[in-house]
């Protein structure tokens, strides 16, 4: 009974945590409709000093070390802590009048969650924590989970500094106006930090979900308007079932192998299929488990053929949601799909999935660029471009292992890890997220002046808004992989990848499709300068912040594509810390 | 994981059949106590035929709450899947935890799903799958 209540004790925090929530819950219940500024004040003054009181406590009961565990998720406790303090300023001075005020407190958040999650990162990469599993292990803090954190933050800083700005949200459909929005884009990143960071499948359940469930409310997010609404149950749909099969195939590995933890996985498998223990049977089994759990990973990645919710719901959402999709839920994604591989994919029947894993890379870069090649609508299109560059990183994931051919049996079996397909992926995650992040903001402006998203109605804006036509034109080629610029490098590293590893018939699929999208991406640079009429720059409420940020991010994308070295250089550590597994 | 496991182990600790010994194998403590069990294999069969049935009707259904209904049988055959793995281990708390969990969860989830439905729904929209066809193409 000891151990009972002293680990209660160590997790006394967080249930004062749930306690305050239901008590929040419970008071604004009873005093609804009154005065719940009150209320969201206590909520914050709770969740200080229980982050406080986590650090303490956890340094009390086991010293030095668990102090550590306290201070490695610090930046998710920042981030939480300013979705209470949004909460708190908004309900007791906004009256949907000041979008500015609640935007600030967000990227100040995220600014100081960044700040933190620096120091933790310089700890990482200078060698100083050579252990880095946190709370039993529920955890792992390595230099993976601490770059797509980096890319998390970075996501949600420009995502919520587009929201300010989106009309839709100005106009005040919802009571709340932005509020709502942010508090589900910042839940949102916030599973999504816990998810790269798990090596566990319970708790990448969690974090899972609680990335989609934030998600779905922001698909759904403009409650007047019907494609909106659409888009957010289309969303919670699809994702359901591609939950339940991805829990299917958990249920599977834990009732095979009796563990959740990655590595434990790992060491059982591979103890197994050294004692001859799989045999026809028990290969199925593992196989239906492993192609289940990698369905949910293949829905939030948009391959083939779980891309179908793709276009519907990036053409239905607010586009900051949709921004937020592209970059940020598909790098977190990614992260956890690169755990899983290289942990499980050199044992059992890991070999024959990467296989299968090759062609549904093929199909899903194939298929989204022709299909883009006859949208009209600007953010449709980017949903199918954003599927076939799901298929291109899909290429470095494949690479992630050699796979060699028994010529005689025809065996397949995986050889050792190949760092380079890990850093070719990770490279081109930063790449993605930077044009991404531009092209949406882009977007954004100019469905601020003309109220659409259609191609047809972007005619000569280009002209208008030089600054921002000239940034499009970066991401764009970016986009397509033209040098100089980081999707030519991202490129570039994923097919040199992609060749060490035994594939060269991909990285031949890969440039053709390359060639294709030219195609798409001409048209909307075509659509903006050379078609319209000339007409003076007018411009638009808070058009400078705005210009400001994409300026910046396409700097941030030439600046890539000139000097990759400095960057590659750190993924390449980190997948040589992927190495020790 | 092991925080947890050790949070609701004396939990579980208090049911009878762990009384006699928690440290003798399942099979060993049914024979002491007499108690007769479905075998694992019939609730694992049980769980996959479950789980297909999910699947069916949320692919052929057309009523959406018949859809999230179907979702939630998907779920509980996966809870089903790791209570039975867990029983077979000598009810280690990990599968029953997951399960507990997932219950949590899969409320949430149906949650959220009804909210979203009726926010399309107050459009004028009615609830079948037909009826959410604005995005095509």
């Amino acid at each position: 009974m000891a151990d009972y209540f002293r680990d209660l004790i160590a997790i006394g925090p967080e249930l004062i945590l749930c306690g305050t929530l239901l008590v929040v819950l419970l008071v604004d219940l009873w005093r609804a409709g009154r005065d719940r500024a009150s209320v969201w004040w206590i909520a914050l003054i709770v969740t200080f000093v229980s982050c406080l009181a986590m650090v303490q406590i956890g340094s009390l009961y086991h010293q030095a070390e668990a102090k550590v565990d306290g201070m490695a998720l610090l930046p998710e406790f920042l981030a939480l802590a300013s979705v209470y303090t949004l909460v708190t300023v908004c309900e007791s001075y906004y009256r949907g009048r000041d979008d500015w005020l609640l935007g600030t407190i967000v990227l100040i958040g995220t600014a100081l969650a960044g700040y933190r999650l620096w120091d933790l990162g310089v700890d990482v990469f200078s060698g100083l924590d050579q252990e880095t599993a946190y709370w039993g292990a529920l955890i792992e803090g390595d230099g993976l989970a601490i770059f797509l954190r980096a890319l998390g933050l970075f996501t949600l800083f420009f995502c919520a500094l587009f929201a300010i700005f989106y009309k839709p949200f100005l106009k005040g459909i919802n009571r709340n106006g932005v509020m709502e929005w942010l508090l589900c884009l910042i839940g949102a990143t916030l599973g999504g930090m816990f998810l790269v960071q798990t090596t566990n499948l319970l708790f990448l359940f969690l974090a899972l979900e609680m990335m989609s469930l934030c998600s779905y409310l922001q698909a759904g997010m403009l409650k007047g308007d019907r494609r909106s609404a659409e888009a957010g149950l289309k969303y919670v749909l699809y994702g359901s079932m591609a939950s339940a099969f991805m829990l299917f195939g958990f249920s599977l590995l834990y009732a095979f192998t009796g563990e959740l933890n990655f590595p434990a996985i790992r060491e059982i498998l591979i103890g197994l299929s050294a004692d001859g223990a799989i045999g026809d049977a028990e290969g199925l089994l593992l196989w239906v488990a492993i192609l289940g759990s990698l369905t949910g990973f293949a829905y939030k990645i948009s391959a083939v053929p779980f891309h179908f919710w793709t276009p519907d719901v990036y053409e239905g959402s607010p586009t900051p949601t949709t921004a937020f999709l592209a970059a940020g839920s598909k790098a977190f994604s990614f992260g956890i799909l690169i755990r899983f591989v290289v942990l499980l994919g050199d044992v059992g029947y890991g070999a024959r999935i990467l296989e299968l894993l090759a062609w549904v890379a093929a199909l899903t870069m194939t298929y989204g660029n022709l299909a883009a090649l006859r949208q009209s609508n600007l953010k449709r299109l980017f949903a199918y471009s954003s599927i076939a560059h799901a298929g291109y990183m899909l290429m470095g994931i494949v690479a992630l292992f050699v796979i060699t051919k028994d010529t005689t049996s025809g065996q397949l079996t995986a050889g050792s890890l190949n760092v380079d397909g890990a850093k070719a992926v990770l490279f081109y995650l930063l790449a993605y997220a930077i044009m991404n992040l531009g092209a949406f903001g882009v977007l954004i402006f100019l469905a601020n002046r003309t109220g659409s998203e259609e191609i047809a109605d972007i005619h000569g804006m280009g002209w208008k808004a030089p600054m921002v036509g000239g940034t499009m034109i970066v991401f764009l080629l970016s986009l397509t992989g033209v040098p100089p610029t980081a999707g030519f490098f991202g490129k570039y590293y994923l097919f040199v990848a992609a060749i060490q590893s035994g594939y060269g018939w991909l990285v031949v699929v890969a440039g053709l499709n390359t060639v294709i999208s030219l195609v798409y991406y001409f048209r909307i640079a075509k659509a903006l300068f050379l078609r319209g009429e000339e007409e003076a720059f007018v411009e638009i409420q808070g058009g400078k912040v705005f210009s400001l940020a994409l300026l910046f991010l396409a700097l941030l994308t030439i600046y890539f594509g000139i000097f990759a070295g400095g960057a590659t250089e750190l993924l390449q550590e980190v997948g040589t810390s992927l190495q020790s597994r | 994981m092991n925080c947890l496991s050790s949070l609701l182990s004396p939990l579980f600790s208090m049911g009878p059949a762990m009384s006699l010994s928690t440290d003798l194998p399942l099979s060993l403590q049914e024979a002491a106590s007499g108690a007769q069990h479905v075998p694992t294999e019939w609730l694992m069969i049980l769980a996959a035929l479950l789980f297909a049935l999910g699947t069916l009707g949320f692919l052929i259904r057309r009523n959406l709450i018949i859809v999230f209904m179907s979702i939630e049988l998907m779920l509980n055959a996966t809870n089903l899947t790791f209570l039975a793995a867990a029983r077979d281990r000598n009810l280690d708390p990990n599968g029953q935890v997951y399960a507990i969990i997932v219950i949590a969860l899969a409320a949430v989830e149906v949650a959220v799903g009804l909210a979203l439905l009726i926010s399309l729904f107050r459009l004028k929209v009615g609830i079948d799958v037909e009826d959410a066809q604005e995005l095509k193409g």
